[in-house]
């Protein structure tokens, strides 16, 4: 008798612990507790119904109704091949476009690809494509957040560079003179929502790296996004950070181009699924950069 | 004797479980037919144990390969979100990381230790999910400030069992949530020490 009851129990358990409950998982007042003993509540996101699935079984040939929906699902399967061509394209235009910002440094005219890189644009899902009867195209997730990314129009990253010319008499930078050098914009992105040929996709950027080419034909590779300058800071003082002395003067008649290219890192979340796209961001400023002559007597 | 009968009860709970799991879990393979073979005292891992095994082992390792990677972010006060966060974290569970990272950051902490892991019990199996309970211990991670301060915040419970809900996704496994349980210890809880 006793076995029977132990038995019995060990078997409720097991079978409470070896088949999930559908609905256990955490809601919108699940409480989240991390390392520095904060907790927080996160509003739940609802897990995408699946598509149900086409119930061929239904279709009797000879029907006008299911003859035109075996068309329309000829037609989106059409629209599907040529946005996933589409995509493919872009996909490849954008690895070009970011092949050519490695080496892009317009103030030596070096483009690495004979020209100024210019993104490519991104494929539209037109509505010409699609049946129009809610018969759409249906992206992968990682197609929705490719569109998504290029739809979000990340903003570029000036070049902030300190003490700026325009607070000495001379309006220039001096050679030697320790220049601090940041990201003059915002680093972080969102979350933002998008939805793509009905996907719902959440995205969120921040940048992930910077440099500056200084324009006389160094790079300077900065940890994070650079500190900013403040007229606090005592003259001569190095950025912790992100710095660069010029060696020689633009002057007279010329100025450095500094460009800041960035790396935004998107992390993009849609259908239970996740993944990092990198978008580059190029910004460049004019610096005249000349020598400060010191008479000794 | 009594000790010995006892045994024998659970040998035939686990073996029972291991029947009902599959009978629940798994599309019906072909049923066996009864055998003269007397039956094995340790049986051979079946299919479906070996599957779950499995899947426990994957999904501890990405909860404790986004503990670490955790670890390092809050050591260094930045809030990235790395391929080691992605590939590891999912849904809520990659949102609570990224905040509390970014909290950290915010701040201008930096952590000192690491998070340790007393235990990691397993929890509920299905097909593409599982559940873990992990007891997580904070006592060692203190925190400093830009000047070096100690800002470790006093107050409150920094022990926590974190029931995990962990889930496959394209051939890899994510934490995609978790609900944490504050404890002053983790004595009696499933995965604790």
């Amino acid at each position: 008798m006793r076995r029977m009851i132990v038995l019995e129990l060990a078997l409720m358990i097991c079978a409470i612990s070896a088949v999930m409950p559908p609905s256990a998982i955490a809601d919108s007042t699940t409480k989240r507790c991390g390392k520095t003993g904060r907790c927080y509540v996160i509003a739940k996101k609802e897990p995408r119904p699946s598509t149900p699935a086409r119930r061929t079984g239904d279709l009797s040939p000879g029907s006008r109704a299911d003859r035109q929906n075996a068309a329309d699902e000829s037609r989106v399967k059409e629209a599907n091949k040529k946005f996933s061509a589409a995509l493919a394209v872009y996909d490849r235009r954008l690895a070009s476009y970011n092949r050519c910002l490695q080496t892009f440094d317009p103030s030596l005219n070096k483009t690495g690809c004979g020209s100024a890189p210019t993104p490519p644009d991104v494929p539209r899902l037109s509505s010409a494509t699609f049946s129009g009867r809610g018969n759409q195209p249906t992206p992968t997730a990682g197609q929705a957040a490719a569109i998504a990314v290029a739809r979000l129009q990340l903003p570029s990253i000036p070049p902030g560079i300190g003490p700026s010319p325009d607070i000495n008499p001379w309006n220039m930078a001096a050679v030697g003179y320790p220049l601090w050098l940041w990201a003059d914009g915002t680093t972080n992105v969102g979350p933002i929502s998008d939805s793509v040929a009905g996907l719902s996709v959440s995205l969120e950027a921040e940048v992930s790296s910077l440099a500056f080419r200084m324009g006389d034909g160094n790079t300077v590779r900065c940890a994070g996004s650079g500190h900013p300058w403040t007229a606090a800071v005592q003259p001569g003082t190095k950025s912790p950070s992100c710095g660069y002395s010029y060696a020689k003067p633009s002057l007279p008649g010329r100025t450095y181009t500094v460009t800041a290219v960035a790396n935004w890192a998107v992390t993009w979340t849609s259908n239970g699924q996740s993944g990092v796209i990198n978008v580059p961001a190029v910004d460049t400023t004019e610096l005249p950069v000349g020598e400060l002559q010191v008479l000794v007597r | 004797m009594a000790l010995r009968g006892r045994g024998f009860v659970s040998v035939g709970a686990v073996v029972a479980c291991c029947a009902l799991a599959s009978a629940c879990s798994l599309d019906q393979s072909p049923a066996s037919t009864p055998s003269p073979t007397p039956v094995a005292i340790t049986p051979a891992e079946s299919q479906i144990e070996r599957q779950m095994r499995l899947d426990y082992e994957a999904a501890e390792e990405a909860y404790r390969a986004n503990m670490a990677e955790q670890d390092r972010q809050s050591q260094l006060g930045i809030a990235v979100k790395t391929e080691e966060l992605t590939s590891s974290a999912s849904d809520n569970y990659l949102v609570f990381v990224l905040q509390v990272l970014r909290d950290i950051r915010d701040s201008g902490w930096r952590a000192r230790g690491t998070t340790t892991i007393r235990g990691v019990a397993r929890g509920g199996w299905k097909e593409g999910q599982v559940r873990l309970s992990a007891c997580e211990d904070n006592s060692a991670v203190t925190f400093v400030d830009k000047d070096g301060k100690d800002v470790t915040p006093k107050n409150g419970v920094r022990t926590y069992v974190q029931d995990l809900t962990v889930n496959r996704v394209r051939g890899g496994w994510k934490v995609s949530d978790v609900e944490s349980r504050p404890v002053k210890n983790q004595e009696g809880v499933p995965c604790g020490a």
